[in-house]
This record gives C-alpha cells, structure tokens and sequence, in this order.
C-alpha cells in the first residue's frame, strides 16, 4: 500500500461518519481542556480580558459537544438525520458563529492588547443580532410546512449566513492579528489557528453553494481544520499562561528583595542615626576643649602647640562635617526626608555675594549669568546645600586666578542651574562615578577645604528629590560643568 | 551679683567645658540628670537653665516643661541644647519653652553667645 493511498484510505475514512465522529470526539476534548483552562485562569485572577476568551471556549465546547452528539446518534441510534430535531444543528451553527465572534472580540482587543475598541467593542449587539439571525432562520423553519423543505431551507440559507458571519469575524481577527492586535511572540501561532478555522468554514461555503453541501472531497478536506485551529489555539494560551506565571513568579520576588531591601535601608538609618548621635557627644566636649585651649582660657600656648592644636580643630570640624553628611544621606536614603516646597527667586539667591566670599578669598572670580525675574518652587535649604556643597566643590579644584561661572534660566517647565569652572577638570572615566559615595576624582586637596567624599552623592540625592537630574560635563585642563535641571514646580 | 546659670547634662566632660566657658560671667552650678536638676532649680532659683536634650531618668523637654509649668520660675530662661539639629526636634524644643538653643557640637563662643543673648546682657 503506498503513501499516497494510505492517506486516501485515511482521509475518506475521517470523512464517513465514524472518522467524523473520532474527529469531532477529540475537538470535544481538546475544546472543553482550553476551556478548563482559561476558566480556571479567570476564576483564579477576574480579569475582564479572560472574560471573553473563556465565553468564546465555553460555547465552542458546548457547540462541538451538541456536534458530537448528533453524530454520535447518527450512527449509533435508528434516528434519521430527517427525524432529528431541526433545532439542533441550527442552535449549533448559531454557537458556533458566536464562539467565533467572541473569540474574535476576545483576541482583538481585550486579553492581550486593547485596540479598536470602537469596532469590536459592541459585544452585546454584535450577540443581539446572531441571536435575532437564529430566530428569523428559526422562524422561517417553523413556518414551512414540509419538513424536507425547512431543513435543507436551514442547511442551505441558514448555514449560509452564518458561515458567512463566521468568516467575516475570522478575517477581521486575522487582520488584527498581522496588525498588531496582539503584539507578542506567538502572533504567527495566532494567525494560522485563525486561518485554519478560516479555511474550514470556506470549504463548507464553498460546499454549500457549488453543491449543496453533498460534494464528498469537500467535506473531507473541511473536517481536521477545526481540530488543527483548537490545538493552535489550545498552544497559544497554554505558552500565553505560561509566560505569565513565569512573568508573575519573578515580580514575586523582585517584589520580596525590593522589600527586603527597604528592611535594610531602614534599619542602616536607624544605625547610622543612633551612632552619629553618639558620635556627636564625645565630638563635643573635644571641640570645645580644644577651641577654649585655642583661646588660651586654660594657660597659654607655645606656637608649636598652638600650631598642633589647630590642626586638631580643622580635623574635629571635618569629624563633624563627616557625621552630618552621613546622617544627611542616610535619611535621604531611607526615604525619610521630605520638601518644603516654598516660592524662589534663583536670581535674588544666586546674586547674594555673601556666598562668594569663599572663592574670593582664595583668587577665584565669579561670574553670573542669571535671567532676572523667574521664580520657582524649591526647597530653599536644600537647593542652598545643593549649590554650597556644588560651589565649594569648584572653589576646591579651581586654583588661585581662576574664574567660576554660575548660570540659571527657565526651560520651558523646568529651570537650569549651572555652575562652571576653569579648574584641572575631571578625566572622562572618572565621570559616572562621581555621585558615588565616598569617590574622590582627584586626591588633590586644599588644606582648607577638605572634602567628606559624600558632597555629591548628597547633591544627587536632593536633586533627585526635587525630581531633577545633575550631569557633569568636564575636560581635563579646563575645567568642568556641572549641569542641574529642576521642574519649576516639583 | 552675677546671675545663675545652672548646667543640667549627663556628659561630665561637656558639662566641665560648659562650666569653663560660663563662670568667668557666672555663677555656674551643674546637674546630671534631669530629676536632680528640678530639685536644685528649687533650690539655686537659677536666672537660666543650660538643658541638654537627651537626659537620663527625666528628659530635656520634660524637664523644660515643668519649669515652665511652675509660675515660681516665669523669669527663668531655658537654652537647650541639643544633639540633632532636625527642625521638628527644634520646634518641639521652642514649643515647652525654652528661650533659645544651640546644636551640639558647638563652639564656645556659641553657648556664650546664646546665654548673654536670653539673659538680655547683649541686645537681639
């Protein structure tokens, strides 16, 4: 027996009524399984989207167990397709025509991306006029008084049009699939589950119409498409749950490290919060000692000691700077501070020379470029410590000689802050490290302006606060940018 | 006669820096908790109250708000001081009572400063 007629024995076998039966038997199968499935899904997750998709598959099932079932008595029962209530393979036309159409509705829009609403989003009338179809095939059936008449009067106009609706709604699911309707992964899966049931219902049309619905062949070649599309889509929903668990595990435990992470940040607040006050007691009584020493309030000094106890005072206040930028962060951190957001004249802040003194005191020119007569919201302590702590920064690697160059002006809905120097700049890989905490770009350091390492870090973090971002812009030899955007209202 | 200043806190060596700074100007007495600190206010009926924040037994605003409770004690001046410079920390101190407050650490020249400034011996 050779292939060819192994596959001519096998399809003329599905189609006599016991291969149809086999065929119908495992879309029964398959059907309600999809169904199980998505019911279980929506029951579990009441989402909207599987609403639909879960109704497309409960009447399809129903309507393959109704198809099933009248072709199980065919063959098994004395009954006579003749004798069989007429009702029946009407209602099941009448499913299957609105299993497709939810189906279409389902995947058009709602369960995997929402588009064309406007068209596919009338269910319930698209579901009122099938319903009003079946009545008026109902009706006609009713009324014609032969029996032979009304049944092939239903089997001829009534499979007609709704195997025309069918492919109505096949063909837009499938445009909307190529469209983009569903944009993932498994569309072309999609596409060929639709075409198949496509291909099905046009066989049976073009059956119906060039003869009468007896041509054999035709029938065949329309039985396992049915079958094919449920495996299709039976695939696709099963690698569309499956994505999703996979999806919903990892957001599980993103979730759980983003708390426990949250744990850690408040308990290192806590901890940095209690030691930085305990550090502050004994700093204290050190400071204060040393400036009444300094004062000569306890016997006076020579020089050299004069000289040593200087140097302690300088580092006790760089103790001390230290634990207030540590507390500083720490809270900004843990979340814990929040703006006081109050009106802002950045001309009339920026154009206060007692800020200046710094840089005039070591040789460095100031210039300003500020547009006059714009206010915006900020927290005023906090831009002042973003622009002290930007400002000391750049009097710190400018030499003696050099100028700086403070800039702000409204941008649309945000405002600029700039502040530029002539200083030895920083080299381009030393660039994106440098909010990082305790990163020093360069390790050359004035006696006086000793920095804590946490200055830009801290800027970052109360820029950020402000909903703004900070770039740097720097060129060894001539000097660096630093760039600061603010909404105007934050 | 100098006027009283009485030092209530805990830490001996800050109190003893406190002492140094005050009584070249003042007659300085010193508690180191907040319980003996109300019985010598009693006692001393000092002009002014150096009041650390964080005391054992009874607190600083505790301690500030039973001087300021007592109508016997409405001329004494309170200057806290206190170890967290948060504004709510600071409102809250103003709120009980005292007259004014410097943040740990300081400098001499700021608790001096803060002192003359309540007693009114330097003008605002």
């Amino acid at each position: 027996m050779s292939l060819t007629e192994a596959l001519h024995r096998f399809f003329f076998y599905l189609g006599t009524n016991d291969g149809t039966l086999l065929v119908r038997s495992i879309e029964v199968l398959f059907f309600w399984l999809i169904t199980y499935m998505i019911v279980s899904e929506f029951l579990r997750t009441k989402e909207e989207e599987l609403q639909y998709l879960a109704l497309a598959f409960g009447i399809f099932s129903i309507e393959k167990t109704i198809l099933t079932f009248t072709t199980w008595i065919l063959i098994f029962s004395d009954i006579s397709l003749q004798a069989m209530p007429a009702f029946l393979p009407l209602a099941q036309f009448g499913l299957e025509m609105l299993a497709i159409m939810m189906m279409a509705n389902a995947f058009g829009f709602p369960l995997f991306r929402r588009v064309e609403k406007k068209f596919l989003g009338s269910i319930y009338i698209q579901t009122a006029i099938l319903v009003a179809l079946v009545t008026v095939i109902e009706f006609f059936w009713l009324r014609s008084s032969e029996l032979e008449k009304g049944l092939s009067f239903t089997a001829f106009w009534g499979s007609t049009v709704f195997t025309s609706v069918g492919l109505f709604y096949l063909l837009v699911a499938m445009l909307f699939t190529l469209k983009g309707g569903t944009n993932d992964r498994y569309r072309a899966n999609l596409f060929l589950a639709f075409l198949a049931y496509f291909v099905a219902l046009a066989f049976r049309l073009a059956n119906f119409w060039l003869f009468e619905g007896t041509y054999g062949r035709f029938y065949v070649a329309e039985q396992p498409l049915p079958l094919l599309s449920a495996l299709l889509f039976m695939r696709f929903v099963y690698l569309k749950l499956v994505d999703k668990a996979t999806l919903q595990e990892k957001l599980r435990h993103s979730e759980s490290q983003l708390e426990a992470e949250k744990k850690i940040g408040r308990m290192k607040d806590e901890f940095v919060s209690t030691v930085s006050h305990e550090l502050r007691t004994p700093l204290t009584s050190i400071k204060l000692f040393v400036s009444l020493l300094l004062q000569g309030k306890l016997g006076s000094l020579q020089p050299k000691q004069e000289k040593a106890l200087k140097t302690v005072k300088e580092e006790g206040d760089r103790l001390a700077n230290l634990i207030d930028d540590l507390l500083d962060l720490s809270r900004l951190e843990a979340g814990k501070v929040k703006l006081k957001l109050a009106s802002f004249s950045p001309h009339d802040f920026l154009h206060d020379n007692m800020h200046y003194e710094l840089a005039k005191d070591k040789g460095i020119k100031v210039g300003l470029k500020v547009s006059g007569n714009f206010k915006v919201k900020v927290d005023v302590a906090k831009f002042k410590q973003i622009f002290i702590n930007l400002l000391s920064n750049a009097v710190k690697f400018t030499g003696s000689g050099g100028r700086i160059t403070i800039e702000a002006k409204p941008d649309d809905d945000r405002w600029i802050f700039k502040i530029s120097d002539t200083g030895k700049g920083i080299e381009q890989d030393k660039l994106p490290r440098l909010f990082e905490k305790f990163f020093q770009a360069d390790d050359y350091m004035t006696r006086t302006q000793k920095g804590t390492g946490l200055g830009l870090a801290i800027v970052k973090r109360l820029v950020e606060l402000h909903k703004g971002t900070i770039s740097t812009q720097s060129e060894v030899g001539k000097g660096s940018t630093f760039i600061v955007s603010l909404p105007i209202e934050p | 006669m100098r006027p009283k200043v009485l030092i209530i806190e805990d830490e001996p060596a800050i109190a003893q820096a406190e002492k140094l700074i005050l009584e070249e100007f003042y007659e300085v007495h010193h508690a180191k908790d907040g319980e003996t600190g109300l019985q010598m206010v009693e006692q001393i009926r000092p002009d002014l109250v150096v009041l650390d924040l964080m005391l054992p037994h009874r607190g600083g605003y505790d301690v500030s708000f039973t001087i300021r409770q007592n109508p016997k004690f409405s001329k004494t001046k309170i200057v806290m001081v206190t170890a967290k410079n948060l504004s709510s920390d600071q409102e809250k101190g103003m709120l009980v009572g005292a007259d004014h407050y410097i943040t740990k650490p300081f400098e001499p020249e700021q608790l001096l400063d803060a002192v003359q400034r309540v007693l009114g011996n330097v003008s605002y």
